[in-house]
């Protein structure tokens, strides 16, 4: 709270600069008016003295007399008042003297006491006028003793009739000029209370201005929405930043409604928002999907409260939101991350889990046939050593192939060749042409269907592919009198894919079968040739290349189909 | 042993793996006869006597059933629940014979009644005294209901 500032209010004798004023405007009126009623007189004077009416004397008493109210005039009017003050009273008094003592005492002349008295108050104050009074009774009534020519007892009645009227009429003028000079001291001091409040009224509103600024230009340089509505969902105000993101002016927003600037289900959930939060008086803080009219749908998090008014009553709701769809994405990308991740361990897990399976076996092949080749040896069985000996050969061989083909898995997704456009014909033509010798012995034909389209990705892995997918097709193909391979492609139902696929007519699949061919040393038939790699290195590499395999099969002897999926251009991932 | 021939089913897709077990089976004179097959379709052709199998006579219900769980077509886990499923099949000792040690494996067959999981040792000495003491055990041992 300021410090108020309050003006002494006048009291005692000091004299305020106002009254000052005051009194030295009046003085110099009386004067004026003095002034000029000596003037109305100066022309019969200066005739009558010429006539020899008047003698002199007289006359230059009445110039000198005009002289002196005339200077005090002049002096009053360059700010000296008091002398002029003194002057008029004191004229006054002396002209009721010189009637008095040369006519007598009870002529009219007595009223210039009067008229004494009442210029020393209004011009001194009343206690010069109580001065003057005694003055005027002490002289006056020695006038009346001294010149006293008849007996007392006559004069008595004019004696106290003066000294009443005078007293009396002092009274009254000391009793108005105090009602005067006190009303005049109330008027000021509410002047003044007046003023000071005024002036801390005129403070105080100037610093809610400030404040309010401060707050405005704060609320407006937010980084967040903000707005707030009245009860009836009426917009009554919005920040820069929320009309930047509803794309319209502060104009277009106040006094409409959720209707006009959103979706219609998004208006009537955030009306049934303000319903809720005006109803309960509890903030609310949610995250939902927010869509200004003709643009595209974010994420924000959202804080509505109740507006209240200075009596507490809830008036409108106040919303407050920010965007938080790039943490939204943030997260379901750590989410996507951590579940492939996941996947990956899992894999991991079996991949290492059917290894140590897997390098087992041979080890124990050639363990136990050391043991039988050692019996053999002892029982002289020659015959059945050789094929003991055959049978630690190939086991030995299985398990460098086994090495190599776990290194070969192990490099795709790590050692690739830059991927670039081929033309997928390209692809196909030189597997198949890699494969020329198996296709001949096995008379298997192959169909390759005309416009293939290009796709992006490492040349060497893709021929890779095909070349196992064919490899698979000729030995799955049974005792098939005419076998034959389609290789071709098909749109996909997602853009900017399109699935390949390798059919045959060979041995076909059961439905359990699905997803455990492409298992890493997975053999379906156990008398088959190869490690159970080949359509693991197949799903490895159409996986890195972000595409997707899988199989299909009418049945047993209804043949196979393998599809998978590549990108014609760059994936964005 | 009452004379009658004791026959072992082996189900094993490793060729080098059964004539281990087959010629150790037979060092040890453990059994008269031993039936190979090397996947699970086939194993469970023979025990439903099925295709190539109808005839009940020339194939008669194996004593013990030796059973690896890596197996072509229908897998190891998958023919011992159907054996265990089945009425006829479920009183036959099925043994798992396997390379793979792990917890998972061993848990699973468990939960499918399994009435006993060996892991295939690395070296003829270990494989070979396991085949004995498998065959004395179970064919020896054991006494089996009589169906």
């Amino acid at each position: 709270m300021p410090d108020l500032i309050v003006t002494a209010p006048a009291t005692g004798t000091r004299m305020t600069d106002e009254d000052e004023l005051r009194r030295k405007a009046m003085t110099q009126t009386i004067l004026a008016m003095m002034g000029v009623t000596l003037l109305v007189f100066i022309v019969p004077i200066v005739l009558g003295t010429l006539s020899g009416f008047f003698d002199v004397e007289a006359s230059l008493i009445i110039l000198l007399l005009g002289v002196a109210i005339g200077a005090s005039w002049w002096l009053c009017r360059r700010g000296y008042w008091r002398p002029g003050a003194y002057l008029a009273p004191a004229l006054m008094f002396i002209l009721g003297l010189y009637g008095s003592y040369f006519i007598g005492l009870s002529t009219s002349f007595v009223l210039f006491y009067a008229i004494a008295l009442w210029l020393a108050s209004l011009l001194l104050g009343n206690r010069a006028m109580w001065r003057l009074l005694i003055v005027v009774l002490v002289v006056h009534l020695g006038f009346g003793l001294v010149r006293l020519d008849e007996p007392l007892g006559d004069a008595l009645p004019a004696i106290i009739t003066f000294t009443g009227g005078l007293l009396g009429l002092s009274m009254l003028q000391s009793f108005a000029s105090s009602q005067i000079t006190q009303a005049l001291a109330q008027a000021r001091s509410t002047a003044d209370h007046l003023r000071t409040e005024i002036a801390e009224r005129v403070r105080v509103e100037e610093a809610r201005g400030a404040s309010e600024a401060v707050l405005h230009s704060l609320v407006e340089s937010l980084p967040q929405n903000v707005f707030s509505k009245d009860v009836q969902g009426h917009f009554i105000f919005a920040n820069q930043r929320y009309c930047a993101t509803e794309g319209r002016t502060v104009h277009e927003i106040v006094g409409k409604t959720d209707w006009d600037l959103h979706p219609p289900e998004l208006a009537q959930k955030y009306r049934e928002d303000d319903r809720r939060v005006m109803e309960s008086g509890q903030t609310i803080d949610i995250v939902e999907e927010h869509q200004p009219l003709g643009k595209d749908k974010f994420y924000v998090q959202v804080i509505k409260a109740p507006l209240v008014d200075a009596h507490g009553a809830i008036t409108g709701t106040l919303g407050i939101f920010w965007d938080i769809t790039d943490q939204r994405r943030a997260a379901q990308e750590r989410e996507n991350l951590i579940a492939e991740l996941q996947a990956k361990n899992e894999e991991l897990e079996r991949f290492t889990y059917t290894v140590s399976h897997d390098l087992k076996a041979p080890l124990i092949t050639i363990r136990g046939f050391l043991g039988l080749l050692q019996q053999d040896a002892l029982a002289g069985e020659h015959a059945r050593m050789q094929a003991d000996m055959q049978r630690i050969m190939e086991a030995t061989e299985r398990m460098r192939r086994l090495l190599d083909e776990l290194l070969e898995l192990s490099r795709i997704g790590r050692i690739m060749n830059a991927p670039r456009e081929i033309s997928f014909e390209a692809i196909v033509r030189e597997a198949v042409e890699l494969l020329d010798g198996q296709l001949k012995a096995r008379g298997v034909q192959v169909h390759i269907a005309r416009g293939l389209p290009t796709v992006y990705g490492d040349r060497m892995r893709l021929v890779e592919v095909i070349q196992n997918l064919v490899d698979n097709a000729v030995k799955f193909m049974g005792s098939q009198p005419a076998p034959r391979i389609e290789i071709g492609a098909r749109v996909s139902e997602v853009p900017g894919q399109t699935v390949f696929f390798v059919q045959d007519n060979g041995i076909g699949l059961e439905p359990h079968s699905y997803e455990k061919v492409f298992g890493l040393f997975n053999k379906l038939d156990a008398r088959s040739e190869g490690t159970g790699v080949g359509l693991a290195l197949v799903k490895r590499i159409v996986e890195v290349h972000g595409g997707r395999v899988w199989v299909e099969s009418p049945g047993l002897n209804g043949g196979t189909t393998f599809y998978f999926t590549l990108a014609a251009a760059p994936l964005h991932r | 042993m009452n004379g009658e021939p004791v026959l072992v089913m082996l189900v094993e897709d490793n060729i080098d793996h059964a004539e281990l077990v087959m010629r150790t089976l037979a060092e040890h004179r453990v059994a008269n006869r031993v039936r190979h097959f090397v996947d699970g379709q086939s194993a469970l052709d023979y025990l439903y006597h099925r295709n190539a199998y109808t005839d009940v006579a020339q194939n008669p219900y194996p004593h013990v059933i030796l059973l690896d769980l890596r197996l072509p077509r229908v897998d190891g886990l998958e023919v011992l629940k159907q054996i265990k499923d089945s009425d006829e099949l479920k009183h036959i000792p099925v043994v798992i014979l396997t390379t793979s040690e792990a917890d998972r494996d061993v848990t699973r067959a468990y939960d499918h009644h399994v009435n006993s999981y060996l892991v295939k040792p690395v070296g003829y000495e270990e494989f070979s005294e396991l085949m004995e003491d498998l065959g004395f055990y179970w064919l020896g041992w054991n006494t089996n209901p009589q169906l």
